[in-house]
């Protein structure tokens, strides 16, 4: 079946806030779900330069009209996190409503709901989804909680887990409930208890994993990007010490990274985010991962400066050392948002809007594992972080043998001769190892000869092109004791001269520099 | 103090407070003079009276009948019982929605809402009655009950405030409050991206009063840092403004602002309330501070301090060079 045709075009990223809503209009209207999930994104272009009020009012008619046309699964994790951490009426009514577009609602939506009554019970507004930019007073007006409670309602016996809490919430004396909200959880209590036919466990249902279409928030990456990219990234700490990003994120220790910025007016985002990195911080501590580093960067550079993370950390328990540090990206921000594509976008100098986002980096500085919307799960993280640690027996010996013929290719590189008199010097000096010991042969004893002159000649010649003598000096013993150890007949001499006319064979092909360090001769530059 | 002068001494304590409250009365009778009733309006009301003052006080509020400065003394006096019973606060509330009642009355009936917030449990079971309440007062014919209502949605960030903020702003005939009012309550919120705007108004300001709350603003902006630098430069420009300018640039770009300030202040061509001003920020900041040490700013400053004639400039160095050296040690 060939796609429908759009009703009209997306609008751009220049469009008017309007312009957008009379298309989100026609959208819904038409049935097509899913063509608005792009504008759910923090990042859709369509969000740059916005205010954070046009940028709220966007996602939340956005939010809204799913109840009208029914709510995609990918629509899912944002009305979760908009329920679960979001702290803005207008947004958390939003979600609300978008619930009541599922054909289905799971009970597993009802802990999502209860968290956004208790969010915003204590700083309600009014809301009007009566047009997109209501003039007030609307005509129609209802609030948050109430909008929550009507989902609750419409869920029916779906929404059981909810009862005790339901009840709860109208005796409690330290809850002073409007008329309205509790006409609300009134109407819903007696929508739940009308669908008793539909057993639902009052406390199991409700927990446990989420549905899989809820759970994209997280995941292992498949396939992990390349950190190549970011070796020109240089980042500030909480104390103005700058490092590169392999500095830190890939000098083979696993990290930990989550976003923020100080100026973020929502608890349950930024400021929980950090105080649960704290928190973070121990258990890894506690259950014997302390080498995995943490790293809470910021998503507003230019105004997070270095006292600012200091302070906003220590404030919440995150103080910054070694393995954990409060970051701002200085330079290559093109680079770093690439690699790990925050959700977020600005409004010029601030932000206008971003969500909850940890990931787990490995060794390489490659985004291994994220959880993003969400509240992440500790525990989690930490089993993502093992799972990382761990190798296959294949890779360790892999590993192992990598680490073994690392050293020895160096050391191979270090004295392979880098000039004909030096391969003349290594050749002459194996053929003395070679010929001496042979029976005393004239013939033999003439090569032994030639040999130990070609050989401390290329030397001698070599010796005066790099500036130290050090190398002819030692082969030049050596060849006087192979001498006396024939004159002397003594083989230990020998065996020791031997060693010596090698031993400057391999001096001979070290760099000039380190030879200088012995010699304390210098280089001939 | 012996026993019986103590008792004697409460006694009559006690019967001055009971003169007091019986003057009370004199306030819930409809029969007394008008002044007279709001000068017994400031005595005590005893709230578990047989009487039940309170209740009248409460009617005397609500009667439409009285006039209206009695009924704000009312209203005032009976401001902790609104705050916890559910039903008054809802009478409250329609007070104030009122467009017929005088606005006296609705500032009152405001401001006793607005006290509740910090007194009262029920006020966050009635904070969206109450939001809804403060829209529609955006358009209120009296212009302090506007400017009160609008302030206090743009404190609480609200998003239909700012709307109607920003239309003033761009067509003055849509303006609900002057516009550094304006650009004030929009400031209360970092997030209202109103930087490009308030760019427009330092090029084009409808009032000196408006520039200056502009540029004030921009402090939050590291992106006006070239602007702000350009201001406090300007000789040309108000030295208020551009004080205000050196203000904002010490918060958006320290070092930029500390290399302004040097150079305005050891420039003797300058404006002596300028360079005083620039020496206070200076001096109550540790992060200026620490980028100064080391310079010969202070060997400059001491020098200006006993060579100026003026005695606001000669206080500015001397707290500064006090500063200076109270950091060192």
């Amino acid at each position: 079946m060939s796609a429908r045709p759009a009703i009209l075009p997306p609008p751009g990223a220049d469009a008017g806030e309007d312009e957008v809503a009379a298309w989100v209009d026609a959208v819904a209207a038409d049935g097509r779900a899913e063509e608005l999930l792009p504008l759910l994104e923090e990042r859709h272009p369509l969000y740059r330069s916005r205010s954070g009020n046009e940028t709220l009012r966007i996602r939340g008619w956005t939010l809204a009209s799913f109840e009208r046309c029914g709510l995609p699964d990918g629509a899912l994790p944002h009305v979760l996190a908009e329920l679960e951490n979001g702290r803005e009426p207008y947004l958390v009514a939003a979600a609300a409503r978008a619930l009541r577009g599922l054909e289905r609602t799971s009970p597993q939506a009802v802990p999502f709901l209860l968290t956004a009554a208790h969010n915003v019970l204590l700083h309600d507004d009014a809301v009007s989804f009566e047009r997109f930019k209501p003039t007030w007073p609307a005509t129609y007006a209802s609030t948050a909680t109430e909008e929550i409670f009507a989902t609750l309602a419409a869920m029916g016996g779906s929404a059981r887990p909810a009862f005790d809490e339901l009840h709860r919430l109208l005796a409690d004396p330290h809850f002073r409930l409007g008329a309205a909200a509790r006409s609300a959880i009134e109407n819903a209590l007696v929508a739940i208890g009308a669908n008793d036919g539909a057993e639902v466990p009052a406390s199991a249902a409700c927990c446990g994993p989420l549905p899989t279409g809820w759970r994209g928030t997280r995941h292992l990456a498949s396939r992990r990007r390349s950190a190549r990219r970011l070796a020109g990234v240089v980042l500030e700490d909480q104390e103005c010490k700058r490092l590169s990003y392999p500095d830190f994120f890939a000098a083979g220790e696993i990290t930990v990274v989550a976003f923020f910025y100080t100026r973020c007016t929502n608890p349950e985002r930024c400021s929980l985010t950090v105080t649960r990195l704290a928190r973070l911080r121990r258990k890894l501590d506690t259950v014997g991962l302390d080498r995995v580093r943490i790293a809470a960067i910021t998503y507003d550079p230019d105004h997070d400066l270095a006292p600012t993370l200091r302070t906003y950390g220590e404030d919440r328990g995150l103080t910054g050392d070694e393995r954990t540090r409060l970051l701002r990206v200085v330079t290559g921000r093109t680079e770093f948002d690439e690699h790990f594509e925050p959700g977020v976008n600005y409004d010029g100098s601030t932000v206008n809007r971003h969500r909850i986002e940890l990931y787990v980096v490995d060794d390489a500085g490659r985004v291994a594992a994220s959880s993003t919307r969400l509240q992440w799960c500790d525990d989690e993280v930490i089993e993502q972080v093992r799972q990382l640690s761990r190798r296959p027996a294949g890779r360790r010996l892999a590993k192992g043998v990598r680490d073994t013929l690392a050293p020895a290719a160096a050391l191979a590189i270090l004295l392979v001769p880098k000039c004909p008199l030096c391969w003349m010097a290594y050749l002459s000096a194996f053929g003395i190892a070679g010929t001496w010991g042979l029976s005393a042969s004239p013939w033999l004893v003439i090569s032994l000869i030639t040999l130990l002159l070609f050989h401390l000649a290329s030397l001698y010649r070599r010796a005066s092109l790099r500036g130290g003598r050090l190398p002819f000096a030692v082969s030049l013993l050596g060849a006087l004791l192979v001498a006396g150890s024939y004159l002397t007949a003594t083989l230990p001499v020998g065996y020791l001269g031997v060693a010596c006319v090698v031993a400057g064979s391999v001096l001979n092909s070290l760099p000039e520099a380190s030879l200088a360090r012995w010699t304390a001769t210098r280089p001939i530059l | 103090m012996k026993a019986h002068e103590y008792r004697q001494k409460y006694k009559e304590e006690l019967a001055e407070e009971l003169r007091k409250e019986e003057s009370y009365e004199a306030f819930l009778d409809p029969s007394r003079e008008s002044s007279e009733r709001l000068a017994a309006a400031a005595a005590p009301m005893r709230r578990n009276d047989p009487e039940s003052r309170v209740d009248r006080t409460l009617n005397v509020a609500f009667d439409q009948q009285e006039e209206g400065e009695i009924r704000v003394a009312a209203l005032v006096n009976v401001a902790s019982e609104i705050s916890d019973d559910e039903d008054l606060f809802d009478r409250t509330l329609s007070l104030l929605a009122d467009p017929d009642e005088p606005p006296a009355l609705r500032r009152a009936a405001l401001s006793v809402i607005q006290q509740s917030s910090f007194t009262s449990s029920l006020f966050d079971a009635k904070r969206s009655q109450f939001m809804e309440v403060l829209r529609g007062l955006v358009d209120a014919e009296d212009e302090q009950l506007r400017e009160e209502a609008l302030e206090l949605l743009a404190i609480y960030r609200d998003e239909y405030a700012q709307r109607r903020l920003v239309q003033g702003l761009r067509e003055p005939s849509e303006a609900k409050v002057r516009p550094e009012k304006a650009i004030q309550f929009l400031g209360y919120d970092t997030h209202a991206d109103y930087y490009p705007l308030l760019q427009e108004m330092i090029e084009n300001p409808p009032n000196r009063a408006s520039k200056q709350a502009a540029v004030r603003l921009l402090g939050a902006d590291p992106q006006s840092t070239g602007l702000l630098a350009r201001i406090v430069a300007d000789r040309d420009e108000d030295p208020e403004i551009r004080a205000t300018g050196a203000a904002a640039l010490q918060a958006a770009a320290p070092e930029e602002f500390v290399a302004e300030a040097q150079r305005i202040v050891t420039d003797d061509s300058e404006d002596d309330e300028l360079r005083s001003a620039l020496l206070t920020d200076l001096s109550y900041s540790a992060t200026s501070l620490r980028m100064v040490r080391g310079t010969h700013f202070d060997a400059e400053v001491e020098k200006l301090k006993h060579g100026t004639a003026s005695a606001q400039l000669e206080n500015a160095a001397t707290t500064y060079l006090q500063a200076e050296r109270a950091k060192i040690e």
